[in-house]
């Protein structure tokens, strides 16, 4: 580097910090080609899904304003999935806790429906474009096995089983919930109209193998029977899914993920006692495995992968739904969203631009295996959204904090530019899937590389430069090519997010970190949390549709290059 | 599904209350971010709206304003110049032309000074032979063509050689000097018009040469600067012969060349008009100087126009907008008036606020003082809005309108010379050059609530009021609104609200772009304010400076909804404000 600045210094006397001609090019450096010509499959949006574990959060100040950006920042439709939509109580959010309190019952054990909360969180996403993914659960009190105790105070620092509490347990009746369900699908469809709620991906429960269900893994099967068989009955064009097990990596999720499969493909269905379930998509979870390496965070965006992959293969070994829609029902990096990084080290990783460039490189692998494994992967959640009325930045997953955005918020605004169709990126550096999956990115290479999508009057480049280790050291030289534009003049957009662009926590900690940020404070916090330009735009004239970009890429840092004709 | 549009479109209008409620509570200077400003609802009273129907062509938007031009030739091979024109030849969809004078001045001194230039291409030998060094006009040319710039070839001025009354030739004008000062052995006529002949054919020539005819053939040629004031000082007469022996040189080596004149001050007084009218008309009857034949060869036409700025009584500067207007609109007028040359492309070789650059507002120009902020910038896109309007409703082929605005290497940081960069960092008015890059295709109408006609700018300015208006255009794939808030005086104004409201959008859902220049956003100016306007800038310093320097979004790109081929976008805009809206679809 050193040498680097001698050079350019000595060529002109201005300094030179223009990111994209800095960098000398170099035999080790990062070579990445991008042909536009060799177009791939379409691209699916699978990135713009996004949930959360506390649904009233929804119609919350802070919660309306990132929804609103949520679905200003995709060209596709964006989908929400969120839990606790069934349970009891007076819809005060707390962290993992939500509540409608959609089903009671009366003195004579009667049952009473109130669609008050749910429709206003339904309403709240619909008025904004967002298509609800309704997650049928948990179990509101009067109807669950073991009610008591019903409603849990978990916090950040508890152990993680406080969460699992009357909710997670099998219905005393499982008549009574299938009406539940039914009641719900048919206020929907009067409420919102057959077209709308048909285009609706619902599915129950969330990790049925794990701590959220505490029945068997045949009594999950057998509310799901009960459960499919009454969404359909209310409306039977309407889509229905499951297990949502946590990652299939794990042989205890995959046993039951098969266990599932087998009983939808051939089992007696509980409801109906004909063979098999109705079954219209396949979800599951994928989380990664951070860990603190000698005071520095580690990611471990291999599980991640090895949980997608192995899932994918699970479906794909079932002739009759090898083909369905697949939604990755949670897919991050870790699993658990408000676990704020004061008590967990290892989530420290959230607020800066690790997480952004996690997430760019980490979709494009979730693309990467879907192509690899044919399947048909319909979108990956983001387990990432806000958490009301919490202290600034304090570290939760999450894509905004006090209504400012994080990074990560802005690599999602560059997923949303990305449309058309693939196009093929070859270079010199050989991270995959399977490589990440085998011995994740920790060597000494980085993992710098692109993705690529292009439309008929555009196309887009997004480039990345991660590494598990949040370390952040010296800007990597990226040579650029990308061939197959149109003869003549394009014009580009450079935007980037880095340790000065699109990073309002770094403006945050240069401020002194406030806590109670003054009105001009959080009016520039909002603005630093907005996806920006490295440079003015430009046009350019391609070299026979060639053009050789020459980028300095900041490592965590992530660059979107759109070029327009 | 009505009743769910509905429901988005309360939302979405309460949501855009709230916020006005909260400008309204921060009082000045609105930043504040923020997604969802796309409403339905009715404006209230006080909200301009500008109605943008994508249907609607004007023609054209042809790009007059990616013209540029600076007195110091010498300049262009200087690094500050070098970095300011790549970013001036990255901003615009075609090339960008630039003017420069003293391109055939004589060494005396230093070639670099404040409006001075020589390249020594022309001296002569003991014998008084002709002895042509082409090394420094090459390298000045060699500049612009290598960054894809093509030259409005300035043909002058006098090598000292040549000239009529050659001494004293150098002149060392600072800014407080008498602007007279400048006109010195130069400024003069040829003391032989063949050798001044034969020194434009062997010009061409050497550029056919060096660069191709077809290259060449895309240039223009154009012959000396003002010369109805001190730049010439022989009689009009006497520039109409060197105009003819110039055009004769300029086809004899390049049939296909194009040439032209005769960039006179303006055409509003009787001295200017009479010149632009006695030129035309010598070009259409007059007997030829150079050839004997009636009339003169000319592709297009030249003049300048210049505002006129000045302190006001409390102390302020107020732009004089409708000065630089008026004289564009008699110089069209003129041009009219001779049928056989309405339709030639027009190139208005110096169009400014004033017409002075190098004469710095640190210098005691104090009327100059809207140089390095947001007037410029707001003038700017007020201006050439108006441009386009003047040139449309006389049917004028405004081909270019030359910013007289640079760059002057060396001297002190935003010392306030007309200048689009101070040591290598864009000031606001670059950007709106930028802005205007991205407006392709053709020109589309804008209608709106603004009192300012284009004949009340031109009687009386734009005080008290602001004009809060647009400019519109739109090409295949994409569509482009400007909206300025511009005053000729330089005062706080509250910010105005505005309401596009925007038809005839192909598609349901488009990508929107939010540019915007203003007090925080695409301004350098402000970073060097706020680091205390240092004089030596650190490396942390200047990159911060360059940071900020750039065209800047106001918000994230945003997605949203066309209905109808409809789509309405509310936000709020300072004074002195310029915003860019583009929709792209595919």
């Amino acid at each position: 580097m050193k040498s680097i600045i001698a050079i350019i210094l000595f060529f002109s006397p201005l300094p030179k910090v223009a990111a994209e001609v800095t960098s000398e090019i170099n035999s080790d450096s990062v070579r990445i080609h991008v042909d536009l010509a060799k177009k791939k499959g379409p691209v699916n949006p699978i990135w713009s899904w996004v949930g959360y574990d506390e649904p009233n959060y929804t119609y919350m100040k802070d919660g309306k304003k990132l929804l609103s950006e949520l679905a200003l920042a995709n060209s596709s439709t964006v989908h929400v999935r969120v839990h606790s939509l069934l349970v009891t109580g007076d819809g005060t959010p707390a962290l993992k806790w939500g509540s409608t309190n959609a089903y009671t019952e009366d003195k004579s054990g009667n049952p009473v429906y109130d669609w008050t909360i749910i429709d206003r969180i339904f309403d709240t996403l619909l008025e904004r474009g967002i298509k609800p993914m309704p997650q049928i659960g948990f179990m509101p009190e009067a109807l669950s096995s073991k009610p008591q105790p019903y409603r849990h105070f978990w916090k950040p620092g508890d152990n993680y089983n406080d969460i699992y509490t009357g909710w997670a347990y099998p219905p005393k009746d499982y008549g009574k919930f299938a009406a539940l369900v039914y009641e719900w699908v048919k206020h929907s469809v009067e409420r919102y109209g057959k077209k709308e709620v048909e285009s609706w991906y619902w599915e129950l429960w969330n990790e049925p193998n794990i701590g959220y269900w505490k029945g068997t893994t045949e009594e999950y099967i057998k509310l799901y029977d009960y459960t499919a068989d009454a969404v359909k009955r209310a409306l039977p064009t309407a889509k229905i899914g499951g297990p949502e097990v946590t990652g299939p990596s794990w042989d205890v999720a995959a046993k039951f993920m098969k266990a599932f499969l087998d009983h939808a493909d051939s089992g007696t269905n509980y409801a109906t006692g004909k063979k098999g379930s109705p079954l219209d998509f396949i979800t599951f979870h994928a989380k990664g495995s951070p860990k603190v390496i000698d005071g520095v965070v580690r990611m471990g965006m291999g599980s991640q992968l090895k949980d997608i992959e192995s899932g994918f293969k699970i479906v794909r070994s079932y002739p009759k739904f090898r083909d369905l829609p697949i939604v990755i029902g949670e897919s991050d990096p870790e699993g658990c969203a408000a676990c704020s990084e004061a008590n967990y080290p290892h989530y420290a990783y959230r607020n800066g631009t690790m997480y952004s460039s996690y997430t760019a490189a980490s979709f494009a692998r979730k693309l990467e295996l879907a192509a690899a494994n044919k399947a048909n992967l319909l979108g990956a959640v983001s387990w990432s959204f806000e958490f009301e009325d919490q202290p600034w930045f304090a570290g939760f997953r999450d894509m905004a904090t006090n209504g400012v955005d994080k990074p990560v918020l802005n690599v999602f605004r560059m997923f949303g530019m990305m449309t058309g169709k693939l196009a093929e990126v070859s270079g010199n550096r050989n991270y995959d899937a399977a490589k990440i999956i085998a011995e994740g990115v920790r060597g000494t290479q980085r993992d710098i590389n692109a993705l690529a999508s292009v439309n008929a009057s555009e196309a887009a480049v997004m480039v990345w430069n991660y590494h598990d280790d949040n370390i952040i050291g010296k800007d990597n030289p990226v040579a650029l090519d990308i061939t197959g534009l149109p003869r003549g003049k394009v014009y580009v957009h450079h935007y980037r997010i880095d340790q000065e662009h699109s990073n309002a926590y770094e403006v945050w900690k240069k401020m002194g970190s406030p806590q109670q940020p003054s009105d001009a404070q959080i009016r520039e916090l909002e603005r630093a949390g907005q996806l920006q330009l490295l440079t003015s735009p430009y046009w350019v004239h391609t070299v026979n549709g060639k053009l050789n970009l020459r980028l300095s890429m900041p490592q965590q840092g992530v660059s979107l290059l759109k070029f327009n004709w | 599904m009505k009743i769910l549009t509905n429901m988005r479109n309360k939302a979405k209008g309460l949501f855009m209350h709230g916020l006005i409620f909260l400008i309204a509570l921060a009082g000045t200077g609105f930043t504040g971010a923020s997604s969802s400003r796309k409403g339905s609802e009715p404006p209230g009273d006080s909200t301009r709206v500008l109605t943008v129907d994508f249907t609607k062509k004007l023609g054209k938007m042809n790009p007059m304003w990616a013209y540029v031009g600076y007195d110091e030739g010498n300049y262009t091979y200087l690094p500050e110049s070098k970095k300011l024109m790549k970013d001036l030849a990255k901003l615009s969809q075609g090339p960008v032309y630039v003017r420069a004078h003293n391109l055939l001045n004589t060494h005396e001194g230093s070639p670099i000074a404040l409006k001075w230039g020589s390249t020594n291409a022309y001296t002569e030998d003991k014998d008084g032979k002709p002895v042509y060094n082409w090394t420094l006009v090459d390298k000045i040319v060699d500049t612009w063509v290598n960054l894809g710039i093509k030259p409005l070839m300035e043909i002058g001025f006098m090598p000292k050689a040549l000239s009529a009354k050659p001494e004293p030739y150098r002149h060392h004008w600072k800014p407080g000097d008498p602007y007279s000062d400048i006109w010195t052995g130069w400024a003069y006529p040829p003391n032989n018009y063949d050798k001044w002949e034969a020194l434009i054919y062997e010009w061409v020539t050497h550029s056919v040469k060096r660069y191709g005819a077809k290259e060449v053939e895309s240039w223009w040629w154009q012959l000396w600067n003002e010369p109805d004031a001190g730049y010439w000082a022989g009689t009009n007469e006497e520039y109409f012969k060197l105009y003819d022996y110039t055009a004769k040189a300029v086809k004899r080596a390049l049939p296909t060349a194009r040439v032209g004149g005769p960039n006179v001050t303006g055409a509003l007084s009787k001295n200017q008009a009479k010149f632009l009218t006695d030129f035309l008309e010598h070009c259409r009857t007059g007997k030829n100087y150079a050839t004997g034949k009636q009339g003169t060869t000319i592709d297009f036409l030249g003049f300048h126009a210049k505002g006129a700025p000045r302190v006001t009584d409390e102390g302020h500067v107020q732009m004089g907008l409708s000065t630089h207007l008026k004289q564009i609109d008699a110089a069209f007028r003129i041009i009219k008036s001779f049928p056989e040359f309405a339709q030639l492309p027009v190139i208005i070789g110096e169009s400014d606020p004033e017409g002075c650059a190098a004469c710095s507002s640190n210098s005691g120009y104090s009327n100059m003082a809207y140089r390095n902020g947001t007037l410029f910038s707001s003038y700017f896109a007020e201006s050439f809005a108006k441009k386009y309007e003047l040139a449309a409703r006389h049917n004028i082929n405004l081909e270019g309108a030359v910013s007289w605005t640079f760059t002057f290497p060396g001297q002190p940081w935003f010392d306030g010379f007309r200048s689009f960069a101070t040591h290598g960092i864009a000031k606001p008015v670059l950007n709106v050059l930028r802005m205007l890059g991205l407006m392709t295709g053709d020109r589309i109408e804008v209608k709106g609530s603004s009192p300012y006609t284009l004949d009340k700018i031109m009687e009386s300015g734009i005080s008290g009021t602001s004009d809060i208006n647009g400019m519109a255009s739109r090409d295949s794939k994409s569509a482009a609104v400007m909206v300025w808030n511009y005053n000729d005086e330089d005062m706080y104004f509250e910010p105005a609200k505005v309401s596009l409201n925007l038809k005839g959008i192909p598609g349901s859902r488009v990508l929107l772009h939010h540019y915007r220049i203003d007090e925080e956003t695409s301004n350098a100016y402000t970073t060097w304010r706020k680091m205390g306007a240092p004089q030596q800038v650190t490396r942390d310093q200047y990159r911060e400076l360059e940071k900020t320097s750039g065209l800047t979004l106001w918000e994230s790109p945003e997605w949203i909804e066309v209905k109808e081929g409809q789509t309405q976008i509310d936000f709020v805009l300072p004074g002195q404000g310029v915003s860019l809206v583009t929709l792209t679809w595919q």
